[in-house]
C-alpha cells in the first residue's frame, strides 16, 4: 500500500517540480523585461535628477554670481560634491568663465562654458542650466552626473531576478511540502485506519479474555448451587420424613437444567473448566446426538446427519461437544421460525487447520441468515438479537471457547439468502486409530472404600454437610473441617485414610496448597480434590492429584474415591 | 589639483576683469563694479506692491556721474520687472526727487547722504551707501574687503522701508545687521 502512495506522492512532486520551474522562469522573464524597461527609463530619469540638481546649484549660487563671491561658489559646490554620483561641476558667470568648479579624478572640467561637453559618455549624463534671478542672467551652471555602469545594474538585476525566482522557489517548496504533507497526511489516516482495525481485533481478544475470566468467576458460584441442588435430590430418596424430603426439595427447580447448561458454556467459554477430553469416533456419537437434538427441537424442524466415511478421530470434551452441537441445532432452529431442515454434517479436513489435519463439524441452516456485523460479534458472550428469556446470547461463546480449548476454529458463513453454516474445526486426535480408547468403565469401588476414614475439607457449609452425607452413605467414616487449616490441625490430629478437600477456598491455604502439605509430610496419601472450576486445576493435574469435577453424583464420588484409594495404597 | 584649480580660477578672474574694464571705456574697476552690483542688486530685493507702480525702474546715483554713466551703458535695453530701467544723477538739492528712486546710491558727500537718507525715511527706497566713501548708513553699504567690493545689508533698515531683501543677498552679505 505503501509503494503505489509513494509513486503517487512522487509523480505530484515532479509536476509541482515542472511548475516550480516553469514559475520561476516566468518570474525571471518578467523582472528581465522589467529591468530592460527600467534601463531605458533609467538615463530619462538621471538627466532630469541632474538638471534638477543644475537647478538647485544656479539658485544657490544666483547671489554669489552676481556679486562675483567665488568662495560661496565653491561652498555650494562642495555641497554637491557629496554626492558620488556627480562627476563633475561647474559655474560660469555671464561671460562663461569659470567660477567655481571641481572635477573628480579621471573627470575634467572646461574652463569656458563654451567648451563644456553636452554629450559625455555612454553613461555619463549632464546639464547645463542658466542662473537667473529676477529676469537677470547672471550665469550657467554645469553638472556632470553618472549613470549606474549596466553591469552593476544587471547585477543588481540579476540579484534581483535571483531574489524573485528564490522566493518563487519558496512559495513552490512550500506549496509542495504542503501538498506532500497532505498526502502524508492522507497515508496516516489511512495507516491509523487499519491499526485502528487492527487495534478493535485486538480489544475484541482482550474484552473476550475479560468476560471470560468473569463468566468463569461467576461460574464458580454457581456451580456450587448446582451442586447442592443435585445431591440434594440424591440424598431425596433416602430421605426418611417427609419434611426433610420437602426442605430438600425447596430451591430445586427446573431451573437446574438451564443452570448447568449455562455454567457449563460460560466455562467452555472461559476455558477454565477442567476439559474432561477423551478420543472419540465422531461417527459413534451421532445416535446420542440425534436423541438428544429430537427432544430439544420443533416438530417442524427435521435433522439430516452427513457424516462422512472413515472420520479422523478428535480429542474433545464430549459433553461439551453435545452442547456445542446442540447450542448451534437451537440456533438452527431459532432462525427457521416457519421450520426447515438443519443439516450436521462432519468430515475430514487434511491440512485444514493451518497444515494440520483437522475434522469439519459443520451446523447448516436455510433460515434467516446474519449480516456481517451480527457475525462479527456472535461469538461475543452476551451477544444476541433475541428478546429477553429468549437467549442469553452465550450459545456461539460456549461453542468458541470449546473450540479453542482444543486450539480449533470456528467459522460462520451465510451467503445472503442462503440460510447459516456453523464450521468446527476439530484437530485430529494424535493417536492411531486403533488406540481410540472406548467409553471408559467406571469400576465399583464401593467395597474396597467402606470403612475408610476420610477427612473431608469444604468451605461451603451446605456442600460439607451434603457431600459428607454422601460420603457416610459409601460407608466411610467422616471428620468434617470448613477451611485448609482446619484441615490441618484435624489431620494432624487423628489418623485418615484419605483426604476429600474442594480447592477454592479462603484463607492463605487453598486446596490444592493443603494437598501437597499434607502429601509432604506423608508421601503417598490418597487425595481427592473438587472442583468446578479453579485456576490451579491444571496444576493439581500436573500434579497428579486426582480432580473430581462439581457437580458430580455420588457414584462418581464413590468411583474417584476408589480410584485414589486403590493409588495411594502402597 | 585643489591649488592648480584656485590658480586657473585666479588667473581667469583677472582676464574677465580685463576683459569687462576693456568694454567699458576709461571707467575705474571700481566704477564698473559697484556699478554692476547696484544694477544686480535690484534683482536680489523686492519692493512692496504699489497700486500704481511707477512707469520706469528709477536707478538714482548722488556724487559718482561716473558710476552713473556706466550703469547707463549696463542698462541700456534693459528692463526690471518688465519696466525699462532709467538712472539719473541726483544731489542733495533734489532731495524731494529721491523719494522716486528705487534705488538710491550714496556715492559721496556724507552731509548729502544723510540728506537723501533723512528725505527718503520710511519709503521703499533701497539705499546703498558707501563706508569707504564715507557714507554708510543705507540698507546695502558698499564696503572693501581684500581688495574686493562687497557689502554689508542691513535687514533692520529694509524692513523700515518695507523692502524685502532676499536670502542669497544676506548669504554673499560680508555683514548682516538685523
Ligand atoms: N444459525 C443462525 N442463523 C441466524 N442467526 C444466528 C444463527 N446463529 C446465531 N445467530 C445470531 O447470533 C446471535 C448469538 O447467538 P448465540 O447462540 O451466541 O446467542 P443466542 O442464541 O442469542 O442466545 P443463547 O444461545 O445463549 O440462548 C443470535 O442472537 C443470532 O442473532
Ligand atoms: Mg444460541
Amino acid at each position: 500500500m505503501s509503494a503505489p502512495l509513494y509513486q503517487r506522492f512522487g509523480r505530484g512532486m515532479l509536476e509541482r517540480r515542472w511548475a516550480t520551474g516553469g514559475l520561476a522562469l516566468l518570474l525571471l522573464a518578467a523582472s528581465l523585461f522589467l529591468g530592460w524597461q527600467s534601463e531605458r527609463r533609467e538615463s530619462a530619469e538621471r538627466y532630469r535628477q541632474v538638471t534638477v540638481q543644475a537647478r538647485i546649484l544656479g539658485t544657490s549660487v544666483a547671489s554669489a554670481l552676481a556679486f562675483d563671491d567665488d568662495s560661496t561658489a565653491r561652498d555650494y559646490l562642495a555641497g554637491l560634491r557629496l554626492n558620488p554620483s556627480i562627476l563633475a561641476a561647474g559655474v560660469y558667470d555671464e561671460s562663461g568663465r569659470l567660477v567655481a568648479g571641481y572635477a573628480r579624478p579621471g573627470q575634467a572640467i572646461a574652463q569656458l562654458a563654451s567648451g563644456l561637453d553636452h554629450h559625455p559618455g555612454a553613461r555619463q549624463v549632464s546639464a547645463f542650466e542658466p542662473v537667473k534671478e529676477g529676469g537677470l542672467e547672471l550665469g550657467h551652471v554645469y553638472v556632470r552626473a553618472s549613470v549606474e555602469p549596466l553591469s552593476a545594474r544587471l547585477s543588481r538585476y540579476l540579484a534581483i531576478g535571483i531574489l524573485l525566482v528564490l522566493a518563487a522557489l519558496s512559495i513552490a517548496i512550500l506549496g509542495a511540502s504542503n501538498a506532500a504533507s497532505a498526502a502524508a497526511n492522507r497515508a496516516l489516516q489511512s495507516e491509523i485506519a487499519a491499526r485502528e482495525k487492527a487495534q478493535a481485533a485486538l480489544r475484541q481478544a482482550q474484552k473476550m479474555e475479560v468476560l471470560g475470566q468473569l463468566t468463569g468467576g461467576v461460574a464458580h458460584d454457581f456451580n456450587n448451587l448446582l451442586m447442592a441442588a443435585s445431591s440434594g435430590l440424591e440424598l431425596m430418596e433416602r430421605a426418611k420424613t417427609e419434611d426433610r424430603r420437602k426442605q430438600l426439595v425447596t430451591g430445586i427447580s427446573e431451573a437446574l437444567q438451564r443452570g448447568a447448561r449455562i455454567t457449563g458454556q460460560l466455562l467452555a467459554f472461559a476455558r477454565r473448566s477442567p476439559m474432561q477430553n477423551e478420543v472419540v469416533q465422531l461417527e459413534q456419537r451421532i445416535d446420542k446426538l440425534a436423541e438428544l437434538l429430537d427432544h430439544s427441537l420443533r416438530e417442524d424442524v427435521s435433522v439430516k446427519f452427513d457424516i462422512g466415511e472413515g472420520l479422523w478421530p478428535v480429542q474433545i470434551d464430549v459433553s461439551q461437544f453435545e452442547v456445542a452441537i446442540l447450542n448451534l441445532a437451537v440456533n438452527a432452529k431459532d432462525a427457521m421460525p416457519n421450520g426447515g431442515l438443519i443439516c450436521i454434517a462432519a468430515q475430514n479436513s487434511p491440512g485444514g487447520l493451518e497444515g494440520a489435519d483437522a475434522v469439519e463439524v459443520s451446523v447448516a441452516d436455510e433460515g434467516l441468515g446474519m449480516s456481517p456485523e451480527a457475525i462479527e460479534k456472535a461469538f461475543e458472550p452476551f451477544f444476541t438479537t433475541k428478546e429477553i428469556g429468549r437467549g442469553t446470547g452465550l450459545g456461539l461463546s460456549q461453542v468458541y471457547g470449546f473450540v479453542q480449548a482444543l486450539g480449533g476454529s470456528v467459522e460462520i458463513a451465510s451467503p445472503p439468502g442462503d440460510g447459516t453454516t456453523v464450521t468446527m474445526v476439530l484437530p485430529r486426535a494424535p493417536h492411531d486409530e486403533g488406540t481410540v480408547a472406548a467409553m471408559p468403565e467406571r469400576p465399583a469401588q464401593a467395597t474396597s472404600i467402606a470403612g475408610l476414614r476420610v477427612m473431608l475439607v469444604e468451605d461451603d457449609e451446605a456442600l460439607n454437610e451434603l457431600v459428607g452425607e454422601m460420603l457416610v452413605d459409601l460407608g466411610v467414616e467422616v471428620a468434617r473441617a470448613g477451611s485448609a487449616a482446619e484441615g490441618l490441625s484435624l489431620f494432624a490430629a487423628g489418623a485418615f485414610d484419605l483426604v476429600v478437600s474442594d480447592m477454592v477456598m479462603p484463607g492463605k491455604l487453598d486446596g490444592l496448597a493443603l494437598a501437597r502439605r499434607l502429601r509432604s509430610e506423608r508421601a503417598g496419601l490418597p487425595v481427592l480434590l473438587m472442583t468446578g472450576y479453579s485456576n490451579a486445576a491444571d496444576a493439581a493435574l500436573a500434579d497428579g492429584f486426582r480432580v473430581l469435577r462439581k457437580p458430580f453424583s455420588s457414584a462418581e464420588l464413590a468411583a474417584a474415591l476408589g480410584e485414589v484409594a486403590v493409588r495411594g495404597r502402597p | 589639483m585643489g591649488r592648480r584649480f584656485l590658480r586657473t580660477c585666479c588667473a581667469l578672474a583677472a582676464l574677465g576683469v580685463a576683459l569687462s574694464a576693456g568694454v567699458a571705456s576709461a571707467a575705474t574697476p571700481e566704477a564698473e563694479v559697484k556699478a554692476a552690483y547696484l544694477y544686480k542688486l535690484a534683482s536680489f530685493v523686492r519692493w512692496p506692491p504699489t497700486p500704481q507702480p511707477p512707469a520706469t525702474f528709477r536707478l538714482c546715483v548722488a556724487g559718482r556721474s561716473d558710476i552713473a554713466a556706466v550703469l547707463r551703458g549696463l542698462t541700456r535695453g534693459q528692463q526690471i520687472d518688465g519696466r525699462p530701467l532709467s538712472v539719473e544723477v541726483i544731489g542733495a538739492a533734489q532731495a524731494s526727487r529721491a523719494s522716486g528712486c528705487q534705488v538710491l546710491y550714496l556715492g559721496r558727500g556724507a552731509e548729502a547722504a544723510r540728506t537723501l537718507i533723512g528725505a527718503t525715511e520710511g519709503v521703499p527706497v533701497l539705499t546703498v551707501g558707501d563706508r569707504d566713501a564715507g557714507t554708510p548708513g543705507g540698507v546695502i553699504d558698499f564696503v572693501l574687503k581684500s581688495e574686493r567690493v562687497r557689502f554689508a545689508a542691513n535687514v533692520k533698515r529694509a524692513k523700515a522701508r518695507r523692502l524685502d531683501l532676499s536670502a542669497k543677498l544676506l548669504d554673499v552679505a560680508v555683514e548682516v545687521t538685523r
